[in-house]
């Protein structure tokens, strides 16, 4: 006998409290004259005490909440989760990255008609070439002072 | 309007920052494209804005007395437009032409000697804070 998913769902309501009347009342009719499957021989038990109206010369079945609802809702919560952290995670990572500036964006190199703005390999070219203009800067400023 | 009035007001900068060296900056331009020649490109910007604090174009040639010719004499074109000139020649063969303009502060640095040729210009948006010296 296969698990029907509807039943499955309300067990899994009922078992959180959240059913109604008439879906305890289905519960009760399904499990009544249906063959469960082992792992809910339990229910079966639990059901039928409650249909009977939980009579006092019998003890209410304890049940533990079946593995199904773990592996099926737990899991669904995790996925959720897991992908609103991750949703979140790259968000951040890209408005990170982007307000990282390199101060060097905008260089290039054209030696010998190649074109280059790799940084990763021009960078030392870039500095040397600034730290050049910071001393013809220098240079030039003493000559205005001069000329003042 | 008011951001027209803005626009207009950047263009106009823009023309007046041009106009400045545009002989030179011509040369430049037409050399980056003839690919006989060696061309830095170097922006600085500001780390927390991204906004350029100074772009740097350096061009290098050997061999080359005509185009070393054409830059002396665009140099030499601006001269009357400069707010800072300096200028050393040892005979016709080394000359070394430092050029100012301020606002934006501009400086063009032109240098031959023999057959090297090299043609050092910078615009300075804003002054570094921090700068080492």
């Amino acid at each position: 006998m296969s698990k029907d998913r509807h039943i499955e769902a309300l067990v899994e309501k009922f078992l959180d409290g959240r059913t109604t009347n008439a879906e305890e009342q289905q519960l009760y009719d399904w499990f009544a004259i249906s063959n469960v499957p082992e792992e809910w021989a339990d229910l079966k038990a639990m059901f039928a005490w409650y249909s009977s109206g939980m009579p006092e010369n019998s003890v209410e079945p304890v049940v533990s909440k079946p593995k199904f609802s773990l592996s099926l809702s737990l899991r669904r919560r995790i996925v959720a989760i897991s992908s609103a952290v991750a949703v979140v995670v790259i968000a951040m990572v890209t408005w990170i990255s982007s307000r990282e500036v390199n101060i060097y964006k905008g260089s290039y190199i054209i030696e010998q008609g190649t074109y280059c703005d790799n940084l990763d390999y021009i960078q030392e070219d870039i500095e040397a070439l600034l730290e050049q203009a910071d001393e013809i800067e220098r240079r030039s400023n003493q000559l205005m002072a001069l000329a003042d | 309007m008011k951001r027209l009035l803005i626009l207009a007001a950047l263009f106009v900068i823009a023309v007046a920052e041009c106009d400045a060296q545009q002989r030179i900056d011509d040369l430049l331009n037409r050399e980056i494209e003839s690919g006989t020649t060696v061309f830095r490109m170097a922006v600085k910007r500001d780390p927390a804005t991204g906004e350029i604090i100074k772009r740097v174009k350096e061009l290098s040639a050997t061999g080359n007395k005509q185009l070393a010719k054409e830059f002396i004499a665009a140099f030499e074109s601006e001269r009357e437009s400069v707010d800072g000139w300096e200028e050393n020649r040892r005979g016709s063969n080394v000359v070394q032409i430092t050029a100012v303009w301020l606002d934006p502060k501009r400086i063009y640095t032109l240098t031959v000697s023999g057959s090297t040729l090299n043609v050092f210009a910078q615009t300075i948006f804003r002054e570094e804070k921090n700068k080492s010296k």
